[in-house]
C-alpha cells in the first residue's frame, strides 16, 4: 500500500530533495513516534510537491536559514511523542518477556510440588531487563549523533562506520558496567512478576494506544525500486553491450536487445528457483547441528532446546539475509528493470 | 522591529480565516498568506500552528491521496472555530484601532 511519503520522495527536484532530507533527518532526532514522524513529513512532502509544481524555489517555503526551520516545523513535537516512541518500544520488550515466560511455564508444567510463585523467570528474561538501561544509553548516543549528522549536513560510509562501531562500543561498555555493578545480572525476578509485567503492559498498551493511525506497511524495497531502476540503467546498459561485444568475438550474430532481456529473464528464473534451497539450507544445517548436540552434550530441557533451534536458525538467516544485501541488484530488480524495458519497447 | 514577534500573535487567526473561506489543505494556506503579504514570515510555523487550531477544536481534518502521492490532509473550521475568529476579529480591530491611534498621535506631536 502506497500510503507513506517513502515512496513519492523522489519526485521532489534536488533543491527539494535536500532541503526535504535536512528536515526528515531533525525529525528523526526528535526521537518521536513514527505515526507522528509519518504524518508531518508527508504533510511536508505534500507542500514541497505542490511548491515544486508550481515553480517556487524552497526558499519561499522555508526560508534562508534551514535549521530555523526545522526548529519550527519541530516546535510542538515535543516530550508526549518522544515517550509515545518509548512505549512503543517498550511493546516489543514486552512481547517477548511474555513468550519466554509462557516457555518457562511450559517447562515446568506438570512438574510435581513446583509453587509458581517461587519459579525464577530464566536468562532470557534477566537479560532482557538488563538489557533495558544499556538500549536507553544506545538510544542516547543514537540521538547525540543525529544531531551532530544534522549540524555537519554530509553523511558518508565512514561516518556511519564510525558511529556503529562508537555505538558498539558503548553498548559493551554498558554491558559490562551493568554486570559489574548488578553483581552478574543477580537481578533475576519470579517468574509471576514478569508475566504479569507483561501481560498488563500489551493490555494497556494496546486499549489505550492501539487506536493511534498505524503507519503504513513499507517494504524498503518496494520504495527504492524506482530510484533503483534509474541507477541500474547504465549498469544494465553496459552488460548488454558486453554480451553483444562476446557474441560477436565468438562469431555469433549481434545480439538484439530483446534476445539480452530474454537472456535476463532466464536468469533471474534460475535464480529464483534456487533461493528455495537457500531457504531450506539453514534448516538442514540446524538438523546437523542439533543431532551432533543430542549425541555429544545433550539438552537440559523443552527450553534449551528450544532457544539453541531458534538461536540457530536466527543466525543463519541473518549472515545469509547480509549476504544478500551487499548484492548490489538483486533478482527482484533486474526482473523489474527487465520488464519496465518490455513495456518501454511496446510503446 | 522582530516582525516574527508581531506575526505570533494573529498567525493563528490569519489562518483561521483563511480556513473559514472553505475547506482547504497546507499548501494552499500557505499560497494564500503568501499572496496577501506575508511572505517569507511563515518558515515552518503553519503546521505547529494548525496542530493547535485542531487541539483546540477550532478545526478538523480529513485525510486524501493528494494528486501527487502522499496523504494529504483537508482543513474546515469547526462552530467553535468560527466563534473563535469572530473574537479575534472584534480583538484585533480594537488593538488596530488602539494602535493607529497611538501611531498618528506620536506622527502629528
Amino acid at each position: 500500500m502506497k500510503d507513506s511519503y517513502l515512496f513519492y520522495k523522489n519526485k521532489l527536484n534536488n533543491e527539494y530533495k535536500t532541503a526535504f532530507e535536512q528536515v526528515e533527518l531533525y525529525v528523526f532526532t526528535k526521537n518521536v513516534d513514527e505515526s507522528t514522524r509519518e504524518e508531518r513529513l508527508s504533510d511536508l512532502l505534500d507542500i514541497f510537491l505542490s511548491a515544486q509544481e508550481t515553480g517556487k524555489p524552497v526558499e519561499k517555503i522555508t526560508g534562508t536559514n534551514m535549521e530555523r526551520f526545522c526548529k519550527t516545523f519541530c516546535s510542538d513535537l515535543g516530550m508526549k511523542n518522544r515517550i509515545l516512541n518509548i512505549l512503543d518500544v517498550l511493546k516489543y520488550v514486552a512481547w517477548v518477556l511474555l513468550v519466554f515466560s509462557v516457555l518457562d511455564v511450559l517447562a515446568v508444567a506438570g512438574e510435581a510440588d513446583i509453587n509458581i510463585w517461587q519459579i525464577m523467570s530464566t536468562n532470557v528474561s534477566v537479560y532482557i531487563i538488563g538489557l533495558i538501561p544499556v538500549g536507553i544509553l544506545t538510544a542516547f548516543t543514537n540521538s547525540v549523533f543525529c544531531h551532530i549528522m544534522f549540524k555537519v549536513k554530509r553523511v558518508s560510509m565512514c561516518t556511519l562506520t564510525v558511529f556503529t562501531v562508537i555505538e558498539t562500543c558503548v553498548a559493551f561498555a554498558g554491558l559490562f558496567l551493568i554486570s559489574n555493578i548488578v553483581d552478574g545480572y543477580i537481578y533475576n525476578p519470579p517468574l509471576w512478576t514478569v508475566l504479569l509485567f507483561s501481560c498488563l503492559y500489551l493490555v494497556v498498551y494496546y486499549l489505550l494506544l492501539g487506536k493511534r493511525q498505524k503507519r503504513p506497511n513499507v517494504k524498503l524495497s518496494d520504495v527504492t525500486q524506482e530510484s533503483v531502476l534509474t541507477e541500474m540503467e547504465p549498469v544494465m546498459m553496459e552488460r548488454f553491450k558486453k554480451e553483444r561485444t562476446k557474441q560477436l568475438h565468438h562469431g555469433k550474430d549481434e545480439m538484439s536487445f530483446e534476445q539480452f532481456l530474454d537472456r535476463e529473464e532466464k536468469i533471474c528464473r534460475r535464480a529464483e528457483k534456487t533461493k528455495y534451497f537457500y531457504y531450506i539450507l539453514p534448516i538442514i544445517v540446524t538438523g546437523i547441528f542439533y543431532t551432533i548436540n543430542c549425541i555429544i552434550y545433550g539438552f537440559e530441557g523443552m527450553l534449551d532446546l528450544i532457544l539453541f533451534v531458534v538461536l540457530t536458525l536466527t543466525l543463519q538467516y541473518f549472515i545469509m539475509f547480509v549476504f544478500l544485501k551487499t548484492e548490489k541488484y538483486g533478482v527482484r530488480e533486474r526482473r523489474a528493470w527487465v520488464a519496465k524495458k518490455r513495456d518501454e519497447l511496446k510503446k | 522591529m522582530d516582525e516574527t514577534q508581531l506575526l505570533k500573535g494573529i498567525l493563528e487567526g490569519c489562518i483561521l480565516s483563511v480556513i473559514s473561506e472553505g475547506e482547504t489543505y497546507g499548501y494552499e494556506i500557505l499560497a494564500r498568506l503568501d499572496h496577501c503579504g506575508f511572505e517569507g514570515l511563515l518558515e515552518g510555523t503553519l503546521y505547529p500552528v494548525l496542530t493547535r487550531l485542531e487541539k483546540k477544536g477550532y478545526i478538523i481534518c480529513r485525510k486524501e491521496k493528494s494528486p501527487f502521492g502522499p496523504m494529504r490532509k483537508y482543513f474546515s473550521i469547526t462552530q467553535s472555530g468560527e466563534n473563535a475568529l469572530t473574537q479575534f476579529r472584534e480583538s484585533y480591530k480594537k488593538i488596530t484601532d488602539a494602535t493607529n491611534r497611538i501611531l498618528e498621535g506620536n506622527k502629528s506631536i
